[in-house]
């Protein structure tokens, strides 16, 4: 009943950036109950973010715990999560419910700290490393219209995508399209 | 039907302009009207071949192969370019009405302009038939002969799977490096693994196996 259809690529609703949540009311409650539900339905994710499900507010669930090995916070719901630190970088592979059928290489930060709000609007503030900052990561990157194919990189050569400023624009190859423009380990 | 009319059955959610808006009966099912995401139409033709070229590289190969391909009325599927030792090397999966012979000679102009080697085998398979790798194996050695083949058997024997397979030759032609990154299948355990190639450093090729764990998301 609560099984959302996930939207998946080339649906340009992926690319819309999403907006913060301003109203933590039984709505929200439920909203976030149908994300859990869709995420559970699908392939073994880890997690969802709800652009996925065609809501564009910034909400993301992220649950590691199923990983054996892997450091975690348990079942994570992250209501308006920011990043505000990254520190180192490694590669990592990395598929997505909106991309059926295909996995890729990405350098995500290997340590993250951010800023959030639980379900009911209290503030969080969280440290995590690992597969699970990659999962972070992964998600808050859908809030902000982008998918793990705009990040992935060479398979033979790890190669990072120079970063382009508008000042520079000339010559260096659209830095415009620059997916990653928001975020930087 | 913004609000509730009558005794209260269920909550529902539906999302208007991307917000989540709550309603209490459900009334007609769900808006179906929403353009639903579609890829390109693709002839969904069960045969493929699988096309070669080898040659000298030089900007402007792949435009000019995939103009010729689709102005020939063939699709392209999965592909794979890459240099070796400075030429050009790619394969491609190709399907359409053309035979093996007949995509020859389709290429047959632009592979003598470009000075390129045309090789076609027909192929079964086809396309979303990926596997996702558990394992990297990553090798490092002073190049010598029978590396590849040391490595490869030895994993071979524990019923690994190799996926992808890329190697090259690092250092300089005094003190030549063998590096080469593998990433497959397995069913057997890191440690058992790392047993199967563990008489390799005694020949001073370093073997690194680690799991590879695809995060869903």
């Amino acid at each position: 009943m609560g099984i959302r259809e996930i939207l998946r690529v080339p649906d340009e609703r992926l690319k819309q950036v999403s907006t913060p949540v301003a109203r933590f009311d039984a709505v929200l409650q439920l909203a976030i109950t149908e994300l859990e539900e869709t995420r559970l339905a699908g392939p073994a994710a880890v997690g969802i973010a709800a652009p996925q499900v065609g809501w564009f507010e910034r909400v993301v669930i992220v649950d590691v715990s199923t990983k054996k090995g892997v450091y975690n916070h348990g079942h994570l719901i992250l209501v308006n999560p920011e990043i505000e630190h990254w520190e180192g970088y490694e590669i990592g592979r990395e598929g997505c419910l909106s991309v059926p059928d295909y996995t890729g290489n990405v350098i995500r930060a290997t340590r993250i700290r951010l800023t959030a709000q639980d379900p009911r609007g209290k503030p969080l503030a969280l440290e995590m490393d690992g597969y699970e900052a990659r999962a972070v990561q992964h998600e808050i990157d859908h809030l902000d219209g982008l998918l793990f194919i705009d990040r992935v990189v060479s398979r033979r050569t790890d190669l990072f995508r120079r970063k382009v400023y508008a000042a520079q624009g000339a010559g260096s190859g659209g830095g415009g399209m620059q997916p990653g423009a928001r975020q930087g380990p | 039907m913004p609000a509730a009319q009558g005794p209260r059955r269920a909550l529902y959610i539906r999302f208007h302009r991307g917000h989540p808006v709550a309603y209490y009966i459900r009334a007609g099912g769900w808006d179906k009207s929403q353009p639903r995401a579609t890829g390109p139409t693709r002839c969904r033709l069960s045969d493929w071949q699988m096309l070669t070229l080898v040659g000298e590289d030089r900007p402007g190969i792949v435009a000019r192969v995939a103009t010729t391909l689709t102005e020939g009325g063939c699709n392209l599927g999965e592909a794979s370019m890459i240099r070796l030792g400075g030429n050009f090397t790619i394969m491609l999966m190709i399907s359409g009405e053309r035979s093996g012979p007949d995509l020859e000679r389709l290429l047959a102009p632009v592979a003598a302009e470009l000075h390129l080697r045309v090789h076609v085998d027909p192929a079964s398979g086809g396309l979303h038939r990926h596997l996702v790798p558990n394992i990297q194996v990553r090798v490092i050695g002073a190049d010598r002969a029978g590396i590849v083949a040391a490595v490869t058997t030895a994993l071979a024997q524990t019923g690994f799977n190799i996926l992808e397979l890329e190697s090259d030759v690092a250092g300089d032609a005094e003190r030549p490096v063998y590096i080469m990154n593998i990433q497959g299948c397995s069913e057997q355990t890191v440690e058992s693994l790392r047993d199967a190639v563990a008489g390799l450093h005694a020949q001073g090729i370093a073997v690194d196996i680690a799991p590879v764990e695809t995060l869903i998301g």
